[in-house]
């Protein structure tokens, strides 16, 4: 079981191994930055490149992408019939299935964080705030549901546009950058940092690692409050779209 | 075959595959609207940067622009004219669907590459250069009539590097069963060398980045040239380099049809 | 080579156009041990087996000829006929067709054959067939007066005139075939390779295309080697069939020839009304038998009699006869001869 497991997660494992272009990205551009400077809004080179291998390993524990594929081609293909007739909750089959992902995965990622530690030489500090190291975790756990929640909705959008290999590679570059795994939000203008903390992005990756990097402190508590409001509104704006968009659904193919 | 014969060919390939999708819907600006964003997002991440800091390694922010807007150029080019039609290869390779293209009178490599022409990434063109006319108006080199023709010169050369590079690792799955994380790699070099300027690169990732896998040369080089920036030495390289690698995918390829196992029916 | 000259001097009416030489096709395969530490054995030390698909397989084919390839699956036809048109490359062996090496894949022997296979389209599936038609003119070079006049024959032939400007997609799959087969032929190949084309077709269009085939091989010259599951197919076009199994080829002459000697058995299955204990002084050979219904196997030439003799005696409710299928012929062929050919 293990071992089929193995071979049909090659390509997620390398995936793990390839994380390590990311932090690469990060070294190179950040020594070049910090040749000029010394602290960069409140980074140290090596607080930088903690900050790359946290938000690195809470992005590579989102598996959710997958459903986004899954669901929009199933119902191009008119195969996603066998999960309207199937008894249990579809975004629940989906969202576990992420999580299996996810789980299988952890050992491997940890594993990966810390051979990127010693390869990269990063002088890894952590706060050792209870607190926030606990927020953290609970603002991470949030962010996987709201990107599975949001994935699931990309996917069946696939009921209207069909293809929506475009929308999902939009997704991915602005989410991208609005979770700060491009570049910590720090760096943006105030006024575009503080517009983001009203939407989920903010929360899912970027506060969670300033948390153990051991700042934000303050917005522990607001952040798990917005997160949570968002999960739940997405998941109204799931049930709702789906309902209205089922009916459109043709079957065609099975 | 003659070049005359060649471009027609291409010319009817292109036309065929418009005539599929006419309608003007969003899916038919697909590739455009996923990869503005893509550099968009770009912009604003070296914005925030060079907020912070003057310069990074020896490029300026409007130096940074232009290579930002040279790699965009690239990649439009690519998705317009081959990109389509290059990665549908190894799928190719390994349904044995191959074996309808390698028995006609014509270059398979031809007939694959151009057989998915996306005129619909063809406006990221324009996007791009309207990139390069913000990164120019904030640079203080001389705009001369050899400095443009060069630097287009130097596009069309990189352009085809990216070319010979996407065939090399489309013909590995020739060889090599299980080759999808190669496709990967490649993906993730990729992002690499588009966020940073190949200049950056130390050491041994010199040589693997603009020696091996020459992704670190390809929006570096003629930005670097239309800066000012670019050496005799870095042209001339850049040139045998891709003279180099054209003709070793031509004949990489060739090799591997000949290694064509074609899964049988 | 010396025989090619005398065949030549002795001025022989037809051609030969394909010829092969002690042909032979081994895969690699890497054999693996079942289980987790097979898997981790594997990376370090991997058994190679040699799988041989084609076995010093000599056989000379003329132009003008129809001529049927058979086989189990599996037995080496495809791989076959992929040397033929050059798309795999051979072990070892010499193979020679019009005069070009195919592995070679030279542009020039390349117009003038076809290959068509049963399952893959060479036309594009989101525009029309006669789209396609246009792009392989180009690509085929054909003259537009040629081009013109062969179009409108094919489609004359198929009554396609209808489905020529529509999506490939939307055409149900004998038309789809026919439109292959037209695209194929635009070019007027002189050898037409065809791998299992009827595959999947109903009977009627199954008709249609082997009365195609026959008019294209009589009245057009063009040189046809086919492969199929289906022996009607081969029955009514081939004169002359080779007969394949295991790589290596084991029966290549007549196909009556072929049929007399190996096709002897065929299968009766007889339905009663009312429960009958079935008694024969033929020779046959039980399939299935309960009160109420009968199969057996009998010799071709006792067929008729045997099954006279039940309709005289028995409230027969329905009966069947069918043909030896294929791979029984085929086993029966190469047990006879001892697993070789001479």
């Amino acid at each position: 079981m293990f071992k089929t497991q193995l071979v049909y997660r090659f390509d997620v494992i390398t995936g793990v191994v390839f994380s390590i272009f990311k932090i690469l990205l990060a070294c190179i551009l950040w020594s070049a930055v910090f040749e000029k400077k010394e602290v960069v809004s409140g980074f140290t080179f090596h607080t930088m490149l903690t900050y790359y291998l946290i938000t690195g390993f809470i992005s590579q524990l989102d598996q959710s992408a997958a459903i986004g594929w899954q669901v929009s081609s199933d119902i191009r293909n008119g195969r996603f019939s066998k999960y309207m007739i199937r008894p249990i909750g579809i975004f629940r089959y989906f969202a576990s299935q992420s999580a299996g992902s996810t789980a299988f995965l952890l050992i491997f990622n940890v594993f990966a964080a810390g051979i990127w530690i010693f390869l990269f030489k990063i002088e890894f500090t952590m706060s050792s705030d209870i607190k926030c190291i606990l927020a953290a975790c609970v603002l991470i756990v949030l962010g996987l549901l709201f990107m599975v929640q949001l994935h699931y909705f990309i996917g069946i959008l696939a009921f209207k546009f069909l293809d929506v290999t475009a929308l999902m590679m939009m997704k991915e570059n602005i989410v991208q950058f609005l979770t700060g795994a491009l570049i910590p939000l720090a760096l943006l203008p105030l006024a575009w940092v503080q517009a983001m903390t009203y939407f989920p992005f903010y929360y899912i990756s970027y506060l969670p690692t300033m948390l153990l990097l051991g700042r934000n402190s303050d917005e522990c508590i607001s952040g798990i409050m917005i997160l949570v409001l968002w999960n739940i509104a997405f998941g109204i704006i799931n049930a709702v779209t789906y309902q209205h968009l089922k009916s459109i659904y043709d079957g065609v193919g099975i | 075959m003659s070049i005359k014969r060649q471009f027609k060919i291409i010319y009817m390939l292109m036309k065929m595959k418009l005539s599929k999708n006419m309608a003007f819907r969003f899916s038919f600006f697909g590739a455009f609207f996923a990869d503005s964003t893509l550099f968009l997002i770009q912009l604003f991440m070296f914005s925030a940067i060079y907020s912070q800091v003057g310069s990074i390694g020896t490029w300026n922010k409007s130096q940074m622009i232009l290579f930002i807007g040279t790699f965009s150029i690239i990649n439009a080019l690519a998705m317009t004219f081959f990109l389509f039609g290059l990665i549908t290869i190894p799928e190719k390779i390994k349904s044995g669907e191959l074996d309808l293209y390698i028995t006609k009178p014509i270059p398979s490599l031809l007939y694959l590459s151009f057989e998915s022409i996306d005129l619909g990434s063809f406006p990221l063109v324009f996007a791009s250069i309207a990139l390069i006319f913000y990164a120019v108006s904030g640079m203080t080199v001389s705009i001369t009539f050899l400095s443009v023709v060069g630097y287009i010169f130097l596009v069309i050369l990189m352009t085809v590097l990216w070319y010979d590079l996407m065939v090399i690792i489309r013909t590995i799955p020739f060889f090599l069963i299980q080759a999808s994380f190669i496709e990967n790699l490649e993906g993730e070099v990729l992002t690499l060398c588009t966020k940073i300027p190949g200049t950056l690169f130390k050491g041994p990732f010199k040589i693997l980045f603009l020696l091996l896998l020459p992704y670190g040369l390809m929006a570096t080089v003629p930005a670097q040239f239309f800066s000012g920036t670019l050496s005799t030495f870095g042209f001339v390289y850049a040139v045998a380099l891709v003279a180099v690698f054209h003709c070793f995918t031509m004949f990489f390829w060739k090799f591997g049809l000949k290694h064509y196992k074609s899964a049988s029916s | 080579m010396l025989l090619r000259v005398i065949f030549i001097i002795g001025g022989i009416r037809n051609m030969e156009i394909i010829n092969t030489e002690n042909l032979n096709k081994i895969y690699m395969r890497y054999e693996k041990e079942e289980g987790l530490k097979g898997s981790i054995k594997s990376l370090f030390n991997r058994k190679k087996i040699a799988k041989s698909a084609i076995e010093n397989l000599s056989l000379t084919i003329e132009e003008g000829e129809f001529v049927g390839l058979i086989g189990p699956n599996g037995a080496g036809k495809t791989t076959l006929m992929k040397m033929l048109t050059g798309i795999i490359a051979p072990t070892s062996g010499h193979v020679s067709v019009l005069g070009y090496v195919p592995g070679e894949l030279k542009n020039a022997y390349k117009k003038q054959f076809s290959i068509v296979m049963g399952q893959k389209s060479q036309l594009f599936q989101d525009i029309s067939a006669a789209d396609t038609f246009l792009l392989l003119k180009e690509i085929y070079n054909i003259p537009e007066a040629e081009y013109r006049k062969s179009l409108a024959y094919f489609i004359a032939l198929f009554d396609l005139s209808d489905y020529l400007h529509v999506p490939v997609r939307t055409l149900s799959l004998g038309e789809r075939m026919k439109m292959e087969l037209v695209a194929a032929l635009l070019h007027n190949p002189k050898i037409l390779f065809l791998d299992e084309p009827t595959i999947g077709l109903d009977a009627v269009a199954q008709k249609q295309i082997r009365g195609f085939l026959k008019e294209v091989n009589q009245k057009r010259g063009t040189t046809i080697l086919l492969t199929s599951h289906y022996m009607e197919d081969i029955k009514s076009l081939c004169e002359r069939c080779i007969v394949i199994n295991h790589g290596k080829k084991i029966y290549d002459g007549s196909l009556e020839d072929l049929f007399d000697r190996y096709q002897t058995c065929k299968t009766i299955t007889v339905s009663f009304d009312e429960p009958v204990s079935y008694h024969t002084d033929y020779s046959i050979d039980m399939v299935e038998v309960n009160p109420y219904k009968i199969s057996f196997m009998a010799d071709r030439k006792d067929v008729r009699s045997i099954v006279q003799d039940i309709m005289h005696t028995y409230e027969v409710n329905d009966i069947s006869i069918e043909e030896e299928d294929i791979g029984s012929v085929v086993e029966r062929i190469y047990t006879d001869k001892g697993g070789d050919f001479h």
